[in-house]
């Protein structure tokens, strides 16, 4: 398709906790491609969000400890840029949209003015006129009906998707290069869930971006990502083409989680798989595979040494040592 | 126990659950009408899910049938006796055989008592005297549920959210219940956690011959544990069906929609086109008039938009509430 438009490199992140240190996430290293959807998957605690905030530099610097490795934006190092530099590039060249609509957006201002300070904030040549007009044509790219009456009411008038298409206008508005999609449906049902998804797949068309979504949710990302990037505990356990990967997952942990959701098409199994046992804390993390104490394959050799992530073919890569193998 | 398997557990007659809001409409005294005129029946060993979007009514429905909200209007039958008027204390003794599992196993649990204090508090309740006894039978469930002895005196900050919820299951089953509400149980679940407690209710299912209202917005999971499912829009109950035939011929439209909506995994149909519901759903405060979903509905018609459909059975066991098969049943 086209380069790498970004690309992370051993990015790993401790924080501060009064539990101790917590290493969050350990040699993250994935890219980003122009026009394409990458999805993000795992389950709560795996370090997809803490991933993500970090390309954007969301952390709470107050809890941070360390972090290392290297976030190149068109081979530039977005860790070696000053506050203010980042200031342009967040909402600007890379944006974000979050879980929560309700509590990202400002109760207090109208959705219009919202949208209107996001522009004039990165392009101060702008008239007010002139970023509102801006602000209306992307309300209406978003899809909201009766956009101009919608301009003027705030959060709280409007249902949980509309909201959501007022997050995605705000981040649309300056035209990103890459948007950051963190749990973008999660809160809401399935119907406006794929609404929603298709105005992504849509915009990301017609704007040439480049999508990370980060979610849960496997048939979502079945339904809309190009490639994925499965994380467990703080590492990345695989990484293929989507189709691939739903076709011939390789990672115990991967496969298990795919089994484990009840399928729409299939006949239904007596019991559902299982995954044995539960995540362990960030400050319990086993030596050896971080996945070896829950996998059923696991030998003396996982329970050791950890596997790196090494590529299989075509871009397929996994953390294993069975699919190594 | 064949014959006890076709027995009617829990039955509703036009149960209406109306709540009173701070305005007037027109003088009147507004009112949001979250379930609306719902008759069904859930049987012995049965699972019954109950599907539709945020604000359908259907955890109202839940909570009206086990009386933790008093209806309307209607009436509720547990095992053909009317329990719609019991008083409060007459009616303790069936509280027993009617519990309920709710959706945050993180708010749903006193953070102040221990996991085996939470159980027992059950059995005090119920005035089981013995503290032995209480004891006795709080380490006992927890067993069943998949918790270790060594849990009872652990607090609920201490358990991960899918033993939480194994708490909240072990809570719901200590008084040997026949019928559980289960309102949402896994929503706050990761999936691998996710298909644990699926599988351990289905298990208590048979061990303990109970009966659930499976209450969930994820179609996959409820497809998966059902036996019967409803569809429930906007207080209403649009359509009820055998698992099997609701997803093979769905017949309401708005059923169609909702299906049509859930993501799947399946790389063998290439994308597949789906026809998106438009539009939002009406405030409940302002239902449309007639049948409630015409304003979003791709095949209303003029009758739609003035008349409420009657429920009718089109094909045995599947009821839907839809001017679209008006003529089906009368030519039937």
């Amino acid at each position: 398709m086209s380069s790498k438009l970004l690309e992370v490199k051993n990015l790993a992140a401790s924080f501060k906790t009064e539990r101790g240190l917590m290493k969050a996430i350990d040699g993250i290293s994935f890219y980003a491609q122009e026009n394409e959807i990458l999805g993000i998957v795992g389950e709560s605690g795996c370090g997809k969000s803490v991933t993500c905030q970090s390309v954007l530099r969301l952390y709470d610097e107050k809890h941070l400890v360390k972090l290392e490795g290297e976030i190149l934006f068109d081979g530039e190092n977005l860790l070696k840029y000053s506050e203010k530099e980042m200031e342009h590039i967040r909402g600007g060249a890379i944006s974000m949209v979050f879980q929560d609509a309700l509590s990202a957006l400002n109760p207090v201002m109208k959705i219009g003015d919202q949208i209107v300070e996001g522009i004039l904030l990165h392009h101060k040549e702008l008239s007010k006129a002139e970023a509102k007009e801006r602000a209306l044509n992307i309300l209406e790219q978003v899809g909201i009906p009766a956009f101009r009456e919608r301009f003027e009411q705030y959060p709280h008038e409007l249902s949980g998707g509309m909201r959501q298409r007022i997050m995605i206008a705000i981040a649309l508005v300056c035209g990103p290069r890459i948007l950051i999609a963190d749990e973008p449906t999660t809160a809401l049902d399935v119907t406006i869930q794929a609404q929603i998804m298709n105005l992504i797949v849509r915009l990301k068309e017609e704007m040439g971006m480049s999508v990370i979504l980060i979610t849960h949710d496997l048939a979502v990302v079945a339904e809309t990502c190009d490639r994925v990037v499965v994380m467990y505990l703080g590492q990345i356990v695989e990484e293929a083409d989507v189709k691939e990967l739903f076709l011939h997952p390789a990672h115990p942990y991967t496969r298990g989680m795919m089994m484990s959701i009840p399928s729409m098409s299939e006949e239904k199994p007596e019991r559902l798989y299982v995954i044995q046992g539960t995540v362990p804390l960030l400050s319990q993390i086993p030596s050896g595979c971080r996945f070896a104490p829950r996998c059923e394959y696991a030998t003396q050799r996982c329970r050791e040494a950890m596997p790196e992530l090494e590529e299989l073919e075509n871009g397929h890569k996994v953390r294993c040592f069975m699919a190594q193998r | 126990m064949e014959q006890k398997k076709n027995q009617v557990l829990m039955e509703t007659r036009n149960l209406k659950k109306y709540f009173p809001v701070e305005k007037k409409i027109d003088g009147q005294q507004a009112e949001v009408k979250a379930v609306n005129d719902i008759s069904m029946k859930i049987r012995h060993n049965e699972v019954y899910g109950l599907v539709g979007e945020t604000g359908c009514g259907k955890s109202t429905f839940g909570r009206t049938l086990l009386r933790l909200m008093e209806p309307t209007e209607g009436r509720i039958f547990y095992k053909g006796e009317d329990i719609t008027e019991l008083p409060q204390g007459e009616f303790r003794k069936y509280r027993q055989k009617l519990q309920m599992i709710f959706q945050d196993p993180y708010t749903s649990l006193n953070p102040r008592k221990s996991a085996g204090k939470i159980l027992e508090e059950v059995l005090a309740v119920q005035g089981m005297k013995n503290v032995r006894e209480r004891m006795e039978l709080s380490l006992e469930i927890l067993g069943k549920v998949g918790l270790r002895p060594e849990h009872y005196y652990r607090y609920p900050h201490e358990f991960s959210g899918g033993q939480r919820q194994r708490i909240g299951i072990a809570r719901a089953l200590i008084l040997n219940p026949e019928f559980i509400v289960c309102d949402e149980p896994v929503s706050a679940l990761d999936v691998s956690i996710q298909s644990q407690i699926i599988n351990l209710l289905l298990e208590l299912k048979e061990t303990e011959h109970l009966s659930y209202l499976f209450i969930a917005h994820d179609i996959s999971v409820v497809r998966y544990i059902s036996d019967r499912i409803g569809v429930m829009y906007l207080g209403y109950l649009f359509e009820e069906s055998h698992t099997a035939g609701l997803f093979r011929s769905p017949l309401h439209p708005y059923t169609k929609a909702l299906l049509a909506a859930v993501p799947t995994i399946d790389f063998d149909k290439g994308k597949k086109k789906r026809e998106l519901i438009r539009g939002e759903l009406p405030s409940p405060l302002f239902p449309p008039s007639g049948c409630v979903f015409h304003t979003r509905c791709p095949y209303a018609k003029d009758i739609c938009k003035e008349q409420c459909p009657d429920m009718k059975e089109v094909e045995k066991g599947h009821r839907v509430m839809c001017h679209l098969y008006d003529e089906k049943e009368k030519t039937k």
